[in-house]
């Protein structure tokens, strides 16, 4: 069964969106997309603006952290008195899986290993404890399609947005700036000297996340029941912009701009180098 | 005192030969199918019959990775090579895709499953997780701070192995696809092009912007991490030659052994710090132990490592009648240097060059081709597999 094949309109409810800010959940409900994603603060990294629990009315929370026992033990008590309007939980680190067991949780848990969730034996063994899982986007759409065909459960298709590429404990930015007394800012493109590639560095207390420059235009002509959510990350995107992203994914009319790319789906990544050779 | 394992990277048969006679308890290396470390040499399931064969008479153990994260093709075979290790009788496994894990229990493997420091373990809810689907050890990652392991050892009993030394990641491992967008090589399936240790142009200053981690080194804390429970020290390095992997090995034994038997002094520990530091090229330091690093732990404006010869042979014999030793040129070396032994089973000692003979018995000045025997007097017994390097540093300056 391929997954892109038939063309029809995409269901709003189907649309999960990272919110970065506040404007953008108007933009939402005008559109009738319902389901919202927040960088939880204090357990997200990779984001200016995160948001506690009282700051959120509904929807799903971001922790994308890996938790250390500090930050473990401080989540737990934070998750004891979760409101039911709160209904998932969106994660990369497997402690949450016990947490959630522990205090006993109601809500859908959803696994985001960045890197992880390559391939359908995987996610179906995650999905044993999971409700449904992110789908890495370092592969190509014939193994996303390989992986939806096999899943045992829904999963989440990363449709938009700027695609993490490394996660570091480390405050690289502040480490910099410190060394040599530039100014102090905690958003800032990278440039590789030789490549010209360019990585957007976003860092808090938590550690420094580097995301590709481009914006994943993950494009899509028809969907499937094996997908439960299409995720679309709004960082780095004006009002303006996300509006007119969400519409055009809406009515099927999304082309691929310049500031964005396809990131691995038509693109096969080198296992190892001497199939660069036998290629 | 909990008995603790040094665990050695042995990247071909013979850094294996060597980690274990230099002291490593456990030895761990890729096959040549899923491993990371892609493109070190890697072991045929033939030579990891041999290693493990090896291995076995000598009471060691040996671990193999299977650690890269499995697309859907990569899938094909993983179940025969895993049923394969069994047969061979391997000790563990080392995997972070839980695929892994479930085919291993599958098929009911007799080995025990290591969880990956891939997987990024830091805390006792991801321990136990992965306790319940049968993983017998954790590989932390190197993120994890004292009271982490402390935590975690507390409260889940499992087995934890913790990194000691060598190369660090700027993310946390396998954190990062860097080098799928630069080199579009793989770095969770072993195509790893190291960009974090590249530079980067930015508009924060017109010093290029650097995340290049110092090493990792352990030795001022060995003896505290064999309080707090840690089973297993690990030395990162499959890709490196056997001087490294003797030194730092060699090092580490004599650390823990003297920690074992209550005779660390500081001398020792002042002395271990300058070898290894010498040895890498590379500066190190403790890194997430303690807290989180800083600047001081990393490298900005490029690296200070000059690459230096202190490997000059291998020794291949000794005539005991004549007092010579024969040696296996590494880096070229003449008379008059001054000139040191370490081994296995050898007090290191230093002794000033004074004569070399090539293999035809002629006096010589330099000894400078890779490879070339030679003889030189050396006054105490020396053994195959015994090292020779420059003297740098002298042990009994050290108070």
């Amino acid at each position: 069964m391929a997954f892109l094949s038939v063309k029809e309109k995409m269901n709003p409810n189907k649309i999960l969106v990272i919110i970065t800010n506040e404007n953008q959940i108007s933009i939402c409900k005008k559109a009738s997309v319902p389901n919202f994603l927040f960088p939880l603060k204090d357990f997200a990294v990779g984001f200016e603006t995160t948001f506690s629990l009282n700051e959120i009315e509904e929807g799903y929370l971001l922790i994308n952290r890996i938790l250390d026992t500090k930050a473990y033990q401080e989540l737990k008590m934070l998750l004891k008195n979760l409101k039911d309007q709160i209904k998932g939980i969106v994660f990369e680190d497997f402690g949450i899986i016990k947490l959630a067991q522990e205090l006993n949780l109601k809500q859908e848990l959803i696994l985001y290993q960045t890197h992880f969730g390559t391939n359908s034996k995987s996610i179906n063994a995650n999905l044993k404890f999971v409700d449904s899982q992110v789908i890495s986007t370092d592969i190509t759409r014939e193994e996303i399609n390989d992986i939806l065909n096999a899943a045992i459960k829904p999963l989440v298709y990363v449709l938009y947005g700027l695609i993490p590429v490394m996660y570091s404990r480390r405050t690289l930015l502040t480490n910099f700036e410190e060394t040599f007394k530039t100014d102090k800012e905690t958003q800032v493109m990278l440039e590789e000297v030789v490549s010209k590639k360019r990585f957007q560095a976003i860092e808090n207390e938590y550690g420094t996340i580097l995301y590709h420059d481009k914006f994943l235009n993950g494009q899509i002509e028809a969907h499937t029941a094996k997908i439960k959510f299409y995720l679309l990350n709004t960082l780095g995107l004006s009002s303006e912009d996300f509006e007119k992203v969400l519409n055009d994914y809406l009515n099927q009319e999304k082309k691929l701009e310049a500031q964005e790319d396809q990131g691995f789906l038509e693109t096969k990544t080198i296992y190892r180098l001497k199939e660069e050779s036998r290629d | 005192m909990t008995k603790v394992e040094l665990l050695s990277p042995a990247g071909d048969f013979e850094k294996l030969k060597i980690a274990l006679l230099y002291g490593a308890d456990a030895v761990y290396f890729g096959g040549q199918e899923f491993s990371l470390r892609a493109n070190a040499k890697n072991f045929s399931l033939d030579e990891i019959k041999k290693a493990t064969e090896y291995a076995h008479q000598r009471n060691k153990r040996v671990y193999v990775t299977v650690n890269i994260v499995f697309h859907e093709s990569d899938l094909i075979g993983l179940k025969e090579y895993l049923q394969k290790l069994d047969e061979i009788g391997i000790d563990a496994i080392i995997a972070s895709d839980i695929v892994v894990l479930e085919l291993a229990k599958e098929i009911k493997a007799t080995y025990e499953l290591h969880l990956s420091t891939q997987s990024s373990v830091l805390n006792e809810g991801a321990a136990t997780f992965y306790k319940e689907l049968g993983v017998k050890r954790i590989v932390l990652a190197r993120e994890a701070s004292k009271e982490d392991i402390k935590q975690i050892k507390e409260r889940t009993k499992l087995d934890l192995e913790c990194f000691i030394h060598g190369a660090m990641c700027t993310s946390f491992s396998g954190k990062c696809v860097l080098s799928n967008y630069t080199t579009n090589r793989d770095a969770n399936r072993g195509g790893c092009a190291q960009i974090c240790r590249w530079q980067f142009n930015t508009t924060l200053s017109e010093t290029p912007f650097s995340m290049t981690s110092k090493d990792l080194n352990m030795i001022p804390y060995i003896e505290d991490m064999i309080d707090i429970g840690v089973n297993s020290f690990k030395v990162e390095g499959r890709m490196r030659g056997i001087y490294y992997v003797a030194t730092v090995i060699h090092t580490y034994r004599h650390l823990i052994d003297k920690i074992v038997s209550h005779t660390l002094q500081n001398k020792d520990v002042n002395y271990a710090k300058d070898i290894l530091n010498r040895c890498a090229n590379r500066e190190s330091t403790p890194q997430f132990y303690n807290g989180l690093p800083t600047a001081n732990e990393q490298y900005f404006l490029g690296r200070d490592e000059v690459s230096n010869q202190d490997f000059l042979g291998l020794v291949k014999g000794y005539d005991k009648e004549n007092k010579m030793a024969i040696i296996e040129e590494r880096n070229i070396f003449r008379l008059q240097d001054e000139i040191e032994f370490f081994g296995p089973n050898l007090e290191t000692f230093s002794i000033s060059l004074s004569k070399i003979y090539d293999e035809e018995n002629t006096p010589i000045e330099v000894a400078n081709h890779p490879g070339m025997i030679v003889k030189i007097p050396v006054p105490y017994p020396v053994s195959e597999f015994d090292m020779m390097r420059l003297k740098v540093f002298d042990k009994d300056d050290y108070v």
